[in-house]
C-alpha cells in the first residue's frame, strides 16, 4: 500500500486539485474520495491532508466555503478557483510527461 | 502570477492577520471532525496549517523583538554604544538632508514652479520687447523684475532703507502670488521705467503693492492705507492699491533683497535711443505646457541670432529657475551630503563590528539554542530583530540630534545659500531618516545574522569554538574594519583639503588692507542728481562730513568697496587695445571710484599715479588698471599713457594713468577678472555709495558719529545701512569656506574616531579570544615584546590596507569638491600624504592599547582560565 510519503514529491497537490475539480468537498471527504477513486491504493493521512489543503488555499489555487455537510454538520468545503483549474491542467500535463517517460524507461527490453 | 490569484491570496492573508480569532476557531472546528486524532496530532496539524498562512512571521517577529529587548537590556553598555553610534550617523545625515531638501529639492513656492525659467543675464528694455515678440511660441507668458533699494524719508530728518521691486503687471499673476488685500496690478497701472525713479516723490500715476511684512511694520496691518498715498515726512509717495499675502519671497539668484517691501509696476516699451541708460531687468518666463527647456532654448537662440545684428554679443541662456537659484551652492551641498553618507556608512560598519564581536561572545548561547532545535532561520531572525531594534532607537535619537544640530548648521550657513528659512525637519526628512535607519539595520544586521546561521554547533559545544572560529569570524570583522578605515580616510582627506583651502584663503593677499577701516553703505535716490556738478558736490559734502568726525584720518568711497556694496555696481565690459584688437574680445570688471580710494584701501600703486580731485570730472577719460590687465594688455612695456578701448555700450577710449595691485573685489576665493577703474566724476551715477573711513583705534567706536554725520549732511536723502568694519566684510567672505571646513571637519573627526574605536574593538576582541593561545606562547618563551609587535602589526596591517584603498577612492572622489576648494588641487599630493601619516598615527594609537594588554598577559592566569 502506498503512503503519501512514497508519493512522488508534489503529486499530492495534483491529486487534491484533481479530486476537487470533480466536485467541492470538505477535508474528510477529500481523503475518502482519494482512497475511493484510487482503488484503495492512495491514502493520505490527516496530518498531511490539512496542511496541504491550507497551502493550496493560501496559494490561491482553491477556495474554501463553510457549508452544511451531507450529515447536517457545518464543514469547510473546498473548491477550485479559476487559476487553480489552470494550475491543475499544467500539473496534469507535467505528470503525464513524467509518467510517460518513466513508463518508457521501465518498459525497455533488457538485452 | 494572475491577478485573480493574487486577489484570493491577499484576501486570505489579510483575513489571517486581522480576523485571527475567527480563523483559529474555524481551524478548530474543521479538525474536530476527526475525533480519532490524538491531541498531539491535532496540535501538529494546526501548527502546520498556521505556518502555511505565512502570518506566523509577524507573530514570530513580535516575539523576536521582545527577546531582543530582553537581551539588549542585559548589556546596556553595548546597547548604548551601538545606539549612540547610529544616532550620530543618522543625526548628521538627517541634518544635512534637511538642508538638501529645503535648498535643492523642494519646488519653488510659485505656481507651475518647474515650468518657470530665467534668462540668465539681465536684459535691457529694447531687447526684451524684441525677444518677447519672437518667443511667444514657447512661452505661455514672460515677465520681468528688478530689485533696488530705495529710501523713505523720516520725520526726524533721517531716512529708512527699504527695497523696491519693479515688475511688469503680469508678474504676480504668472507666479500665482496671492493678493491679501486690494487688487493686483493691471496693465493700465504700468508706467514707463524712468531712470532714476524715486519712490518719494514718485512719477505721476505711480501705484504700489506692499509686501505683507512691510504693511504690518509700517502701517500696523491696517487696511485703511489701501487707495491712499504712502505719505512720509510731508512727501508724496505712490498710491497703495494692494497688499501681498504674507511670506511671498522673490527668490532671484544673487539678489541681495529676497523680499521687496514695495512693488512698483513698469511697462516695457521699445525705446532704442535709451538703451544704455535703461535698467537691465531679470526676465522670468513660463514655458508652455509640454515645451522642454531645450526646445525653448533653441527658439531663444534663433531669436538672439536675429537680434545680434542690432545688439552685438547678445545671447540668451535659459535656465530652470530652481536650478539657477541653487546652481552656486549645489556642488558644495551635494559634496557635503556625500560626506555625511560616508559617515553614515562608517557608523553602520562600526555597529556591524560591535554586533560581530557580540556574536563571537555569544557563540555558546547560539550553539545551545541551535542544539535545542532553533532553526537557522530563527537564529538569523533573532539577530535581525536586535539590529532593527538598535536601528530604530538610533534613528529616533538621531532625528532628535538633528533637530538640535540643525540650528547650529543654519547659523553657520554662508549667506549665498537660498531659502534658509525653509530648512526644517519635515515628513520627507523623517522618511529619509527612517529609510537610512532601515538600510543600516539591514547592512549591519545581515552580517551577524549570516554568521549566526553558520555557527558550528558541535565544535562550539565541544569547546573548540574559541580557536577554531577565530580565523573565519576574524576575516569578516577585519574586512569591515578595512572598509571603515578606507571610508574614514576619504572623509579625512576631504577635511584635509578643506583645511588647506582655509589656510590658502587666509593667506590670500586681497590687494587691500582691511584693518582699521569702518565702512558704511549710504543709499539714496538719484532723483535730482542727474547733473554731474550737483551730484559731485553732494558726494564731496558727504565725504567732508565724514572726514570731519574726530578720529577719522581719511574717507573715500565707491558704489561698492571690495567684497561688499550694492551688488549691481559691477559692470563687465569688453575691452581692446591696439595690441589686442577687438577680434579677440577681452572681458574686464569696470568700476568707478572716488579719489583717495586706492590710498584708503592701501592698495599698492605699481606704476604711474592714482586719481586726483581734478580727475574726478565728467570730461576726464583717465583710467587706473590692475597689474593683471597691464600684463595682458601691455606685456613687457609700461602701461602709462597707453589707450584702452572699453565697450560697456558705445566704445570709449581711456588713457591709462596708473597701474595698481589686483584686488579681490567679488570673492576672496577667486581672483576674478582684470580690473579697470575710472572716476566717479567721469562714469558715476546716483548718490548711493559705500564709504570707507580710516580711523585711529577701534573703528566701531565712531559708528554713531557716522550715522549722525550722514543724517546731518544729507538732510534725509541718504539712509545708512551695512555699517560694519572692513574686517567683518572679509570675515563674511570667508564664511563659505569656513562652513565647509567646519562641517566636513566634524564629519571627518567623527569618522576617524569611529574607525579608531572600531579598530580598537576588533583587536581587543581578538586578544581576549586568544588569551589562552598567547598565554601558551609566553609560557613557552615568547618575549612580551614579540607579542606586542604581533598584535600591533595586525592593527597596522589592517589600517594600511584600508588607507591604501582609501587613497584610491579619495583620488576619484575629491574631484567632486573642486568648487569648494581654494588654491589647492583635489588630488593635492601633500594633503594625501599628510592625511595618510595622520591616519596611520591614529590607528597605531588605537592598536597600542590592545597590544600592550596582550603583551602583559600572565601566562599562568591565562592558562588556568583557558
Amino acid at each position: 500500500m502506498s503512503r503519501p510519503s512514497d508519493l512522488v514529491q508534489g503529486t499530492l497537490d495534483l491529486l487534491l486539485l484533481k479530486i476537487l475539480a470533480l466536485e467541492p468537498l470538505h477535508g474528510v471527504a477529500v481523503g475518502q474520495r482519494l482512497k475511493q477513486v484510487s482503488g484503495d491504493v492512495l491514502h493520505v493521512s490527516d496530518g498531511s491532508l490539512y496542511p496541504a489543503l491550507h497551502k493550496l488555499e493560501q496559494s490561491g489555487w482553491i477556495k474554501a466555503e463553510w457549508k452544511t455537510s451531507e450529515l447536517g454538520r457545518r464543514a469547510k468545503f473546498y473548491s477550485l478557483t479559476r487559476p487553480g483549474r489552470k494550475q491543475l491542467e499544467r500539473e496534469a500535463a507535467e505528470w503525464q510527461r513524467l509518467s510517460d517517460a518513466i513508463s518508457g524507461v521501465v518498459a525497455l527490453n533488457e538485452a | 502570477m494572475s491577478f485573480e490569484r493574487w486577489f484570493y491570496i491577499v484576501r486570505l492573508r489579510l483575513r489571517s492577520l486581522f480576523r485571527r480569532a475567527k480563523v483559529e476557531r474555524e481551524l478548530d472546528e474543521e479538525l474536530q471532525i476527526h475525533s480519532g486524532l490524538t491531541a498531539h496530532a491535532i496540535a501538529r496539524s494546526k501548527e502546520e496549517c498556521r505556518d502555511v498562512r505565512g502570518i506566523n512571521i509577524i507573530d514570530d517577529f513580535v516575539r523576536d523583538l521582545a527577546l531582543a529587548i530582553r537581551i539588549l537590556r542585559k548589556s546596556p553598555v553595548f546597547a548604548c554604544a551601538a545606539t549612540a553610534t547610529i544616532a550620530l550617523g543618522i543625526g548628521a545625515a538627517t541634518a544635512m538632508f534637511s538642508v538638501t531638501n529645503a535648498v535643492l529639492l523642494r519646488s519653488l513656492p510659485y505656481r507651475d514652479a518647474e515650468r518657470l525659467v530665467l534668462v540668465e543675464s539681465p536684459v535691457f528694455n529694447t531687447e526684451y520687447v524684441d525677444l518677447h515678440s519672437r518667443t511667444q511660441s514657447v512661452f505661455a507668458d514672460a515677465a520681468s523684475v528688478v530689485v533696488y533699494r530705495a529710501i523713505v524719508p523720516r520725520e526726524d530728518g533721517g531716512a529708512e532703507k527699504i527695497s523696491k521691486g519693479q515688475i511688469t503687471a503680469n508678474f504676480f499673476r504668472m507666479l500665482g502670488a496671492p493678493i491679501a488685500f486690494g487688487r493686483d496690478f493691471t496693465s493700465a497701472d504700468a508706467i514707463p521705467p524712468a531712470h532714476p525713479e524715486p519712490l518719494f516723490p514718485p512719477p505721476d500715476g505711480s501705484v504700489a503693492i506692499l509686501s505683507h511684512e512691510y504693511f504690518a511694520r509700517r502701517y500696523g496691518a491696517n487696511p485703511a492705507i489701501l487707495n491712499h498715498e504712502m505719505r512720509s515726512s510731508g512727501q508724496r509717495g505712490p498710491l497703495v492699491v494692494g497688499v501681498l499675502a504674507p511670506g511671498f519671497q522673490l527668490l532671484l539668484p544673487g539678489s541681495p533683497e529676497p523680499s521687496p517691501d514695495v512693488w512698483i509696476v513698469n511697462n516695457r516699451a521699445y525705446d532704442a535711443t535709451h538703451r544704455m541708460s535703461d535698467y537691465p531687468y531679470r526676465v522670468v518666463a513660463l514655458l508652455r505646457l509640454g515645451v522642454t527647456l531645450n526646445h525653448a532654448q533653441a527658439q531663444a537662440d534663433a531669436a538672439a541670432d536675429d537680434l545680434r545684428k542690432d545688439y552685438p554679443g547678445f545671447r540668451i541662456h535659459l535656465v530652470n529657475w530652481r536650478k539657477a537659484l541653487t546652481a552656486e551652492v549645489r556642488p558644495a551641498i551635494e559634496a557635503l551630503m556625500g560626506a555625511v553618507m560616508f559617515l553614515l556608512l562608517i557608523a553602520c560598519a562600526n555597529v556591524a563590528n560591535l554586533l560581530l564581536v557580540r556574536i563571537s561572545q555569544r557563540e555558546r548561547e547560539l550553539a545551545v539554542r541551535a542544539a535545542l532545535g532553533a532553526g537557522r532561520g530563527r537564529l538569523m531572525r533573532q539577530m535581525l530583530a536586535e539590529a532593527i531594534l538598535l536601528a530604530a532607537g538610533g534613528t529616533a535619537a538621531g532625528i532628535g540630534f538633528a533637530h538640535l544640530g540643525l540650528r547650529v548648521v543654519i547659523h553657520l550657513l554662508p549667506a549665498n545659500v537660498p531659502r534658509v528659512d525653509s530648512i526644517e525637519i519635515d515628513w520627507r526628512v523623517v522618511l529619509f531618516s527612517c529609510a537610512a535607519g532601515l538600510m543600516e539595520a539591514i547592512v549591519f544586521g545581515a552580517m551577524p545574522a549570516w554568521k549566526a546561521a553558520r555557527a558550528d554547533v558541535m565544535r562550539t559545544l565541544r569547546g573548540e569554538g574559541r580557536g577554531a572560529t577565530l580565523a573565519q569570524g576574524g576575516f569578516l570583522r577585519n574586512s569591515v574594519i578595512v572598509a571603515e578605515v578606507a571610508l574614514s580616510f576619504v572623509l579625512l582627506t576631504g577635511a584635509g583639503l578643506m583645511f588647506r583651502s582655509f589656510l590658502e584663503l587666509r593667506r590670500v593677499n586681497p590687494g587691500f588692507d582691511p584693518h582699521g577701516l569702518l565702512t558704511v553703505l549710504a543709499i539714496g535716490d538719484a532723483h535730482g542728481f542727474q547733473q554731474s556738478e550737483r551730484r559731485l558736490s553732494f558726494l564731496r559734502e558727504v565725504q567732508g562730513g565724514l572726514r570731519s568726525i574726530p578720529g577719522v584720518q581719511a574717507v573715500s568711497g565707491a558704489p561698492s568697496l571690495p567684497l561688499g556694496g550694492t551688488g549691481g555696481s559691477r559692470l563687465g565690459v569688453s575691452w581692446s587695445t591696439d595690441l589686442l584688437p577687438a577680434s579677440e574680445p577681452q572681458r574686464a570688471d569696470m568700476r568707478y571710484v572716488l579719489p583717495g580710494y586706492f590710498e584708503i584701501l592701501r592698495t599698492r600703486l605699481i606704476e604711474g599715479r592714482t586719481f586726483t580731485e581734478s580727475d574726478n570730472a565728467p570730461d576726464r577719460k583717465v583710467a587706473v588698471i590692475d597689474d593683471l590687465m597691464a600684463a595682458k594688455a601691455f606685456a613687457n612695456q609700461s602701461a602709462i599713457g597707453k589707450r584702452i578701448l572699453v565697450s560697456p555700450g558705445a566704445p570709449i577710449s581711456l588713457s591709462v594713468i596708473g597701474v595698481v595691485a589686483h584686488q579681490r573685489l567679488a570673492s576672496l576665493a577667486e581672483p576674478g577678472l582684470e580690473q579697470i577703474f575710472v572716476t566717479d566724476g567721469f562714469w558715476g551715477i546716483g548718490i548711493s555709495r559705500q564709504w570707507a573711513l580710516r580711523t585711529q583705534g577701534d573703528p566701531t567706536k565712531i559708528a554713531p558719529a557716522v550715522r549722525a554725520a550722514i543724517a546731518k549732511v544729507s538732510g534725509g536723502r541718504l539712509a545708512v545701512t551695512e555699517l560694519q568694519t572692513m574686517e567683518a566684510i572679509v570675515d563674511a567672505a570667508e564664511a563659505r569656506t569656513r562652513f565647509h571646513l567646519l562641517l566636513i571637519g566634524f564629519f571627518a573627526a567623527m569618522a576617524a574616531l569611529l574607525a579608531a574605536v572600531g579598530l580598537y574593538g576588533v583587536l581587543a576582541t581578538s586578544v581576549r579570544q586568544r588569551t589562552a593561545e598567547i598565554g601558551v606562547r609566553i609560557a613557552v618563551g615568547a618575549e612580551p615584546s614579540r607579542i606586542f609587535r604581533l598584535v600591533l602589526g595586525q592593527g597596522v596591517l589592517l589600517s594600511a590596507i584600508g588607507i591604501a584603498i582609501g587613497e584610491i577612492a579619495a583620488l576619484g572622489l575629491t574631484r567632486l569638491m573642486t568648487t569648494m576648494l581654494v588654491g589647492v588641487k583635489p588630488a593635492d599630493p601633500s594633503t594625501f600624504a599628510a592625511i595618510a601619516v595622520l591616519f596611520a598615527a591614529i590607528t597605531t594609537i588605537a592598536s597600542w592599547i590592545p597590544a600592550q594588554r596582550a603583551a602583559s598577559i600572565d601566562p599562568t592566569a591565562a592558562l588556568r582560565e583557558g
